[in-house]
């Protein structure tokens, strides 16, 4: 979406449009989407996360500067949500079952799809289960989003040399981890 | 390590049912806007409220306050001053300029004064 018609679709859901914020909607569902399930390992984790995302938007609306770019701060918004739910302690204490993980499979309209996006949670999980909160965070928009550092600083608020150190912490969690395997 | 993460980055994940999630986020907002309150209504009742707080305050503060004063009058006035206030009364009784009501208390009072003068007298 070229940046006119986006602030165009702002400005009229500024004054509760509902069919422009479903365009906006629409074209970053998916975006946000990716976020959460790299960030939560889980899909029905990351639809509840999207949901939450856009209400915030559309609550938030008109907190929202023109000056900054979009995505970045719908980002930030869904960063926010999945960092909350990383520390929880029901979300820690949730494990994805082999059962649970076939269930949702099979009630999914695209199977193929849908054993890509399970397997790719478990690898990832996989991968970093040992990190902490902010370092899984920093670790997925900068490694698997391929988000350049200056947008991560505007996302979550760290300061460059943070994240940077969290980043080095995460890379030798993993790379200890894939040594074990 | 960097070639699986290379991997892990290039295999987005696909949400399959796109649609359906749009229009659940899209019922939800609706509810959300439904429920919204007009901004003029919260500011309105803001106002009155802490309008309606100060009124009470007020009132209260009035009560003590005057409760408190009849308290001192009630103990600052000896039997000198009330012969004092009769005295005035009297003089005030004459001057064209004193109010009715003021006039008609005094003219109470200097019957009172006179009661009393005939009931000693009979008592005599």
């Amino acid at each position: 979406m070229d940046p006119s018609t986006l602030n165009e679709l702002i400005t009229q859901s500024k004054r509760n449009d509902q069919k422009a914020f479903r365009r906006i909607v629409e074209c970053y569902q998916s975006m946000i989407y990716s976020l959460a399930f790299r960030m939560l390992c889980n899909e029905e984790e990351a639809k509840d996360t999207v949901q939450e995302t856009f209400i915030r938007v559309w609550i938030n609306l008109q907190a929202y500067n023109p000056d900054k770019k979009f995505s970045t701060w719908i980002y930030a918004i869904a960063t926010n949500l999945c960092l909350d739910k990383l520390k929880s302690a029901k979300y820690r204490l949730k494990d994805n079952s082999i059962d649970d993980t076939i269930l949702n499979v099979l009630s999914s309209e695209n199977v193929e799809q849908s054993v890509i996006n399970t397997e790719l949670g478990i690898i990832i999980r996989k991968l970093t289960s040992e990190l902490t909160p902010k370092q899984k965070i920093v670790f997925t928009l900068r490694y698997l989003e391929e988000l350049e550092i200056d947008e991560i600083v505007q996302i979550t608020g760290l300061t460059s040399e943070k994240i940077k150190s969290n980043l080095f912490l995460a890379r030798q969690t993993i790379r200890r981890k894939l040594e074990i395997l | 390590m960097d070639i699986l993460l290379n991997k892990l980055s290039k295999t987005t994940p696909v949400l399959t049912d796109a649609e359906m999630l749009t229009e659940i986020i899209m019922q939800k907002i609706q509810k959300k806007t439904n429920h919204r309150k007009p901004i003029a209504l919260i500011w309105i009742r803001t106002v009155t409220g802490t309008a309606a707080v100060l009124l009470i305050g007020l009132f209260l503060f009035q009560q003590y306050g005057s409760e408190k004063t009849a308290i001192t009058t009630k103990h600052t006035s000896p039997p000198e001053i009330r012969i004092n206030i009769d005295s005035v009364c009297l003089n005030n009784i004459h001057s064209p300029s004193s109010g009715l009501m003021a006039l008609y208390m005094c003219h109470l009072q200097q019957n009172s004064i006179k009661n009393k003068q005939f009931k000693t007298i009979d008592q005599q």
